[in-house]
């Protein structure tokens, strides 16, 4: 696996635990929030293998359940355990560090000589 | 949600299947339920897949489209993630073939004892067995119970 594609996943990770922080969220909402959200580089089927790892790590858990009202077919629904919320807020951090020295080069450009 | 209404449930959904997205299906279902994987949690993912797969169904999307043209890497991936049997449920998977077949043996070897002493013949060779033939008869069914499952 290559750097970026490590990288990507990451990023991708905590993108899933963001979406979830305030509310319940099922496998075809995910893909479709991180399509408007302008993630395209995340094929909407590699979602469930990282669904599935996240929830062998416990950052989230899911409860199969029947939409009150709408009644239909039961949907898998995910949300962060308390271990997936302290990794989220790792994930700011990192982010927000990284953001801050990323832009930081990027406006000062190369070395002038 | 027990595993039979999970079942049930996956059935209704391959109902509303279009022809080609229903057998790109079964091919996951195929694969994914001979995995060996805890069934509740496969059953559980099936169910998942069928539903997002009919929600893209709906917006003019196949299975192809979503999970790749291959299905079977596509379910090598998610079988990965999946938890295994544990360990206690894995060691009675592979004693129990070996255990029942030497609980018959002994069962028919102690009947065959009691006939042969209700109609007064000698016991004597009913009364011994060699460990070699045990090891043979429990290796042998453990092995053949291997091949039936694998094969």
């Amino acid at each position: 696996m290559t750097t970026q594609s490590q990288m990507l996943k990451g990023i991708l990770e905590g993108c899933i635990l963001a979406l979830m922080e305030h509310r319940e969220v099922y496998g075809y909402e995910l893909g479709a929030l991180l399509e408007d959200s302008g993630l395209t580089f995340v094929s909407e089927g590699s979602i469930y293998p990282l669904l599935l790892r996240m929830q062998r790590e416990e950052l989230i858990e899911g409860t199969l359940r029947s939409e009150p009202g709408a009644g239909g077919p039961p949907r898998k629904y995910y949300r962060l355990t308390a271990k997936g919320r302290d990794i989220l807020q790792q994930f700011k951090e990192h982010w927000g560090t990284l953001k801050e020295s990323v832009d930081h080069i990027l406006a000062q450009g190369g070395p002038s000589t | 949600m027990n595993i039979k209404q999970m079942i049930e449930e996956n059935n209704k959904l391959q109902d509303a299947m279009s022809p080609e997205n229903l057998s790109y299906y079964q091919d996951m279902i195929v694969y994914i339920r001979s995995s060996r994987m805890q069934e509740a949690k496969s059953e559980e993912l099936l169910l998942e897949i069928a539903q997002h797969l009919l929600e893209a169904q709906d917006k003019g999307r196949t299975a192809r489209d979503v999970f790749g043209s291959d299905p079977e890497a596509y379910c090598k991936e998610l079988v990965e993630q999946l938890p295994k049997m544990n360990v206690l449920g894995a060691l009675q998977f592979h004693l129990m073939v070996p255990w029942i077949v030497l609980t018959w043996f002994f069962f028919v070897q102690a009947a065959a004892g009691f006939i042969t002493m209700w109609v007064g013949g000698p016991i004597e060779r009913m009364t011994q067995v060699r460990v070699s033939s045990l090891l043979f008869i429990a290796g042998g069914s453990y092995i053949r119970s291997i091949c039936c499952f694998y094969g």
